[in-house]
């Protein structure tokens, strides 16, 4: 749609407005924790520093073990994306390319455990992973992404290879491929955009997991950055608070969990949200 | 021949699916009886279940502490769902225009969703500190007395409310799909026939996106019910319990007290309550949501 000039300058006043609103938070935490203490107790508060100091950024490695904590999560995340988009890509490529008596209706239960909220299996399953002696492990955060990665992934995936034309498989066949090799040779890139799309969603949500941590880590040795995060936040955490943190250690601190996640993003965006991977998930 | 490689299909099929539905039978299926067969014991885990049979289920009917969780989850939802889809749906209205930087425009509506749950609450509980965080600081700039966001037990609602809204990108990028599976030969005909904007909008846009606007209420119940994350990250279910949202109760029930008999009981309750609200938006939706090349 093309636009007259006056309604394009107010389209982009609105949208410029929208923009500071949905950025300020993440500008404020930023601002904060490159502030000294007299600008972070001022009345009324300011947004920006009057003298940057990154000092906070220095210090927050003494305070908790953050290295720890990120290599932690590194090693949840890293094989969360692997399990969980190769199991995903397994299980889709099964649903979508090969016939099987019932295999609807296993489609159908796998898409329905979307609908069970975690609430009613949560328990049985620490009962399953502590009586197994995993809980303080990675274990129970990173077993269960091996088991096809989650209905929403496998179902995204199967429309990714539900579109491939038959005739490459059939081509293949006749130069003698087996089933793996079409699964892994010639779907598998071919799906290479539905295949990052799922690993940059397991990757943000691994990244950004907390009641799995919260329920299976409680030694700190074992903590995520999302957990170490938490226990850092004043007045929360199980009692595990320190007295002394400033607001400026705890922004800084909330900065090195979010700019990963960020930097991710902004790398993949393109894909994320230009809507055309969403809109081939809502169709069906 | 022809059924040994029927046979042989079949075999491939369930071997390449085999991972979910291994999956699904361990972390699925056993857990959903196990926890009911827990929710009819007393049960702390250090000691083995002791029945006792709908104990649990009469407990929770008598409790204070479950109907006002109930009532604060189901206001929460109330509000939250409607609001969230109506500003994703106003920032989708914006975007959905080919102009110059529109991509960066997407991309900060959206940055809020990829935020850590945890970072999440931490900075929310800064700038809602009533004496040196922004949420004050602005009601003073625009004249207005400061309000006590997280400390008090009437204004925790709002404030998560606000908090949640501030993550609208999430059902936008949803809304925007939705925009551009509209085929643009309806409004080219439209336009011909002289229909105006506001008409265009009521008799393309609204009718062909009811679809996302399904998909939308449906995830947006589904997850609304079960916000967990976002409160144990401000306020923990403080102050008072005014904040003591469902999933925070249950999490609370299983593995701090641990009551894991009683805990399961009132995951059961939830876990009707999201189906039947589910139900009852799949049965309206036969009356108002449009499918395209459907036949009626």
């Amino acid at each position: 749609m093309r636009l007259p000039v006056k309604s394009s300058l107010v389209l982009y006043a609105l949208l410029l407005g929208s923009a500071v609103v949905f950025l300020f938070p993440l500008i404020w935490m930023v601002a904060r924790s490159f502030m000294g203490l007299d600008d972070l107790y001022k009345v009324p508060p300011v947004v920006f520093p009057t003298q940057f100091t990154a000092e906070a950024y220095s210090e927050i490695w003494t305070i908790k073990p953050f290295l720890s904590y990120i290599g932690n999560t590194g090693i949840v995340v890293f094989f969360s994306v692997v399990g969980g988009t190769l199991s995903a890509a397994f299980c889709a490529f099964g649903f979508a390319r090969l016939r099987f008596p019932y295999r609807n209706l296993i489609f159908g239960i796998v898409l329905a455990t979307m609908m069970l909220p975690g609430a009613v299996t949560m328990i049985p399953v620490y009962v399953l992973f502590s009586k197994l002696n995993w809980t303080n492990t990675l274990l129970p955060l990173i077993v269960p992404t091996f088991f096809g990665g989650g209905a929403f992934n496998i179902f995204l995936l199967r429309q990714f290879f539900a579109t491939l034309p038959h005739d490459f498989d059939e081509a293949a066949k006749i130069d003698g491929a087996n089933l793996w090799h079409i699964f892994w040779r010639i779907s598998m890139p071919l799906c290479r955009p539905g295949l990052t799309v799922v690993a940059i969603g397991v990757f943000m949500s691994t990244w950004n997991d907390f009641m799995g941590p919260l329920i299976y880590l409680s030694k700190e040795k074992s903590f995520t950055l999302a957990l170490g995060l938490y226990a850092l936040s004043p007045g929360e955490a199980g009692g595990a608070t320190i007295g002394s943190i400033t607001t400026a250690q705890l922004m800084a601190a909330c900065s090195l969990a979010v700019v990963p996640v960020i930097l991710v993003f902004f790398f993949a965006q393109k894909k994320l949200i230009s809507g055309t991977v969403v809109s081939t998930g809502i169709k069906g | 021949m022809r059924s040994t490689k029927k046979v042989r299909e079949a075999i491939a099929g369930y071997l390449f699916t085999s991972p979910v539905t291994v999956g699904i039978l361990l972390f699925t299926a056993w857990p959903v009886l196990q926890s009911l067969y827990y929710s009819f014991t007393k049960f702390n885990i250090i000691k083995s279940p002791q029945w006792v049979g709908t104990d649990n289920y009469d407990k929770l009917l008598h409790d204070p502490e479950f109907w006002q969780s109930l009532k604060i989850t189901g206001i929460f939802t109330g509000i939250s769902v409607p609001a969230s889809l109506l500003i994703g749906f106003l920032l989708a209205l914006l975007l959905h225009r080919n102009l110059p930087g529109i991509g960066l425009f997407r991309t900060i509506f959206y940055l809020p969703v990829v935020v850590p749950v945890v970072a999440l609450g931490i900075l929310w509980k800064q700038l809602y500190s009533p004496t040196y965080g922004f949420a004050n600081k602005l009601l003073d700039m625009v004249g207005l007395p400061p309000y006590s966001w997280f400390s008090h037990p009437e204004s925790v609602m709002p404030s998560l409310i606000i908090m949640g809204l501030w993550q609208a990108g999430g059902s936008m990028i949803i809304w925007l799909a939705g925009f551009q599976g509209i085929p643009a030969p309806l409004y080219e005909a439209a336009i011909v026939d002289g229909a105006s904007r506001m008409r265009r909008f009521w008799t393309i846009t609204i009718p062909m996106i009811t679809p996302v606007i399904f998909f939308n209420l449906i995830m947006g119940f589904i997850g609304s019910f079960q916000v967990f994350g976002q409160v144990m990250a401000t306020t923990a279910g403080g102050p008072l319990n005014a904040s003591n949202f469902l999933m925070v109760m249950i999490y609370k029930k299983a593995f701090r007290t641990l009551e894991m008999g009683y805990a399961s009981s009132l995951a059961w309750v939830l876990f009707v309550i999201v189906l039947l609200l589910t139900a009852f938006i799949f049965r309206t939706s036969r009356s108002w949501v449009h499918y395209e090349g459907e036949v009626r």
